[in-house]
């Protein structure tokens, strides 16, 4: 739209119109306060309810507020108890126990057991759900309970992934009796064991949140309500924040961030790096780009940092295969050649490949989003150095969707929602019989494929790094994907909002902890 | 008069019609469906079964004919289908919306006629003085400013200097409490009404121009009416027809077309549900929402042609 396109001539005027001063607050550590209602204001709303079937990331942030998982995850990203106390993996890592907690009940008073977490599960597992996590999930093969408070889960082959795919906020445990009766897309159905219980909605405008008083978490949540209001644009949301309307936003634009971090007192910002990860889609089936040196060309002839710079206001973090958000798994990018800007060597491998004369190619990018298109104009002028001609399609976000589902492009360029687990960003892709493998053109690598199958396998953390570092060596090596950047993920709340962890997931999980110093 | 109406509500039934088949058959049309949009990029994760499953729970495998025949069935049971993302009637998702597009059209229209017509008249007036160029500069202005910076500009402003935002959320009903409608409406309808102000005063000033020099107004003059007189009974009546015009078309435009503004000041009119109903292929809404907007123009035309009847005698309807 064309709002996006003069948010930087309005920062810049922003900016320059107003003095204001540095806001510092003593954070003083008290006890959490009961009650009041979180004004939190963001962007886009929730589009459907069904927590097994909407990805939708605004219906997500619902999910991990109404409903719990077995598992949770803390900041860095590592399991925690929730609706399971405590958890057993066999030696082998094909089975996996968990222990429920007995005092967890459901918004309608229900008491949450055994009974409901096999049903959810098998719910996902279940084909005609159409639910998007069961080809993460779809390892289970038998799902036992031997009581009230104890769920098996028997896989058909190991899988160390298993217990961060079970704390995503599509594989959340649903009430049986609510969801066999009827869909769980309304508000009445939306029946969770979360800190917090869905009550009034009004698509695009409104969403109310209340406190879940029997909340398995003793004393928490501290909020009575939290009041979700759409505000499409996100200057908007600045100055609401400013004026205190607002306590709490998500935000997704650098140019907001920063009109906070430097213009808005008592407000503060937390930028988490993102689990999010923008690489250039590459059709290795196609010409010239099926030449492995072309590929690597590419490599040499961009330059992160400026694309970053100047199409993102520095807001971004170069990425590997593995975004550096997940700080143990992600190879370190600075280490490698590729990430290295070197024209002459681009150069040299273009001549080796015999396209001295340089070739045209095209990218797919969705249209509307300031960002994607600032960076598709820096790559763009970054490969005309090296005499290669590229083409901007800019499309239609179905159309885009349509093309990417058929792998219809030469280069494609989107950022790409993440997960808490190396698996995700490799296994589907890389492996040949990776679920989306077709979209590089079904490139493979035998070393890489048992390297995957390894490290799926590996329940020993230590080995499994080992395990995924190699493997990433070897894409960026091979360049099936030109891996570009990972952006942040933007907390604003003001000086009374205590208690937050942010989440590199973009997660809102942790309202569950904050209360208002009022 | 009444065989008039009559001839021309039938006519607005037919383009009803063509522009229900033509909208159905353009919503098809799209590439990507609902759940396509959905999954994203996710959608080859899913077996074929569960993409299949979700495709017939949201009636998308249906050919057009048939989807075509449900939605007319819809319309006359006053469901208009129902939306795939929220499940509910579609007349209930426009008649939600529908009292801010039209209180934002309506307000604007109203502030841009009084101020446009007003400004234009001074100017024709006092043609090529101090006061015709200042308010000609505010009609260059008025029309060269993008709604939406200034929308934004008026946001900030009122944030920086005053320390206050207009309330955002659920729309305060104007019935239940006026103040709060205020509250919320009169920002971003004094920013709708400076386009249509300014594209009011140049018109006003151009006609007004032209009749100010034409002989009933020289003959006005001489008979020794009052300027006054000469100005609004001789002038401004006849001036009018193309202010009236060029009113409503803007007003009609504007029951669609403020998503921006429906943006920037968070107010949920039909110009964003149209805008999100296309993004996510949510076929009845689209079709629904459309048709309401063609009922709109094809409505306040025919107010308006009636009105130019009342301005112009011998404007005669057969």
């Amino acid at each position: 739209m064309q709002i996006k396109g003069l948010r930087i001539i309005f920062l810049t005027l922003f900016l320059s119109v107003v003095l204001t001063f540095a806001g510092f607050s003593v954070n003083a550590e008290s006890e959490p306060i009961h009650g009041g209602t979180l004004e939190l204001a963001r962007v886009d709303d929730a589009t459907e309810l069904d927590p097994h079937t909407t990805t939708a990331h605004p219906s997500r942030r619902i999910f991990e507020l109404v409903y719990s998982n077995l598992i949770g995850l803390d900041a860095d990203m590592q399991p925690v108890p929730e609706l399971a106390e405590s958890w057993d993996i066999s030696e082998e890592g094909d089975e996996y126990t968990f222990y429920l907690r007995d005092d967890v009940y459901f918004h309608n008073g229900d008491h949450m057991t055994s009974e409901d977490v096999a049903y959810s599960i098998e719910r996902i597992l279940d084909e005609e759900t159409g639910a998007a996590a069961r080809s993460h999930i779809a390892d289970i093969e038998n799902v036992l309970t031997p009581d009230d408070y104890t769920i098996v889960f028997e896989l058909k082959s190991p899988n160390a992934s298993m217990l961060l795919h079970l704390a995503d906020a599509n594989a959340v445990i649903v009430n049986k009796a609510v969801a066999e009766a009827d869909s769980l897309n309304s508000v009445e159905n939306t029946v969770g064991t979360g800190p917090f219980q869905l009550s009034e909605w009004y698509p695009d405008e409104e969403m109310t949140l209340i406190r879940h008083a029997d909340f398995y978490e003793e004393d928490k949540p501290y909020l009575d309500e939290i009041r979700f209001t759409v505000i499409p644009e996100e200057f908007s949301i600045v100055a609401g924040l400013r004026t205190g309307q607002t306590d709490f936003a998500l935000l997704n634009l650098p140019t907001a961030a920063l009109a906070i971090e430097e213009q808005t007192p008592n407000v503060t910002l937390s930028s988490e790096l993102s689990l999010r990860w923008t690489p250039l889609f590459v059709n290795t089936e196609r010409e010239p780009l099926d030449d492995i040196r072309v590929r690597q060309a590419i490599n040499y002839a961009i330059n992160r940092e400026e694309m970053i710079a100047s199409a993102m206001l520095g807001e971004a973090e170069p990425i590997g295969p593995i975004p550096s958000s997940l700080t143990f798994w992600a190879y370190d990018v600075s280490q490698s050649p590729f990430y290295q800007q070197d024209i002459d060597r681009a150069e040299e491998l273009l001549r080796e490949a015999g396209y001295e004369d340089g070739f045209t190619i095209s990218i797919n990018f969705m249209s509307g989003y300031e960002e994607v298109l600032s960076q598709v104009q820096v790559l763009q002028n970054q490969l005309e150095k090296v005499n290669i001609n590229l083409e901007l399609n800019s499309l239609e976000r179905g159309i885009y969707i349509d093309r990417w589902v058929d792998a219809d492009f030469d280069l494609s360029l989107s950022t790409n929602a993440g997960a808490a687990d190396p698996d995700f960003y490799l296994f589907r892709y890389f492996h040949s019989e990776g679920s989306l493998a077709f979209i590089h053109g079904h490139w493979s690598n035998d070393r890489v494929d048992t390297l995957l199958e390894e490290g799926r396998r590996e329940v020993d953390e230590e080995l499994r790094q080992e395990i995924y570092l190699e493997a990433q060596e070897i894409l960026i090596e091979e360049a099936p994907f030109i891996w570009l950047n990972a952006p942040y993920e933007y907390f604003a709340f003001a000086d009374h909002v205590k208690g937050f962890t942010p989440l590199p997931t973009g997660g809102i999980n942790y309202l569950k902890d904050v209360w208002l110093d009022n | 008069m009444s065989a008039y109406i009559i001839r021309r509500i039938i006519l607005i039934l037919f383009a009803l019609v063509g522009v229900s088949i033509i909208i159905s058959l353009l919503t098809m049309a799209l590439p990507a469906d609902y759940v396509d949009i959905m999954l994203g990029t996710e959608q080859r994760t899913l077996t074929e079964t569960q993409i299949q499953s979700l495709r017939s729970l949201y009636d998308l495998d249906d050919s057009w004919f048939e989807r075509y025949r449900r939605w007319i069935v819809s319309i006359f049971q006053g469901t208009m289908g129902h939306s795939l993302r929220t499940g509910r009637p579609v007349s209930t998702e426009i008649l939600m919306r529908l009292p801010v597009s039209l209180e934002l059209a309506l307000g604007a229209t109203i502030i841009g006629l009084v101020i446009g017509v007003l400004l234009g008249v001074l100017s024709a007036i006092y043609r090529e003085g101090l006061s015709d160029f200042v308010i000609r500069i505010f009609g260059l202005t008025g029309l060269s400013i993008p709604p939406f910076w200034l929308g934004l500009m008026v946001i900030l402003g009122l944030a920086l200097f005053f320390n206050w935002t207009p309330p955002r959320g659920r729309a305060i009903n104007i019935l239940a409490d006026p103040i709060g409608n205020f509250k919320q409406f009169i920002f971003p309808v004094l920013v709708l009404s400076v386009a249509m102000a300014a594209a009011l005063m140049r018109i006003s000033r151009s006609a007004m121009l032209e009749v100010l020099q034409s002989d009933y107004v020289r003959t006005a003059r001489s008979k020794g009416l009052t300027e006054r007189v000469v100005l609004i009974k001789h002038c401004l009546k006849n001036a009018f027809i193309p202010i009236l015009t060029l009113a409503s078309m803007q007003m009609a435009y504007l029951i669609g077309g403020t998503v921006v503004i429906e943006s920037v000041f968070s107010l949920n009119g039909i110009g964003i549900l149209l805008l999100n109903a296309v993004n996510t292929r949510d076929y009845a809404l689209v079709q629904g929402v459309v048709l309401v907007i063609t009922f709109f123009f094809a409505f306040i035309n025919l107010i308006t042609d009636l009105i130019y009847g009342f301005l112009d005698p011998r404007i005669r309807y057969e």
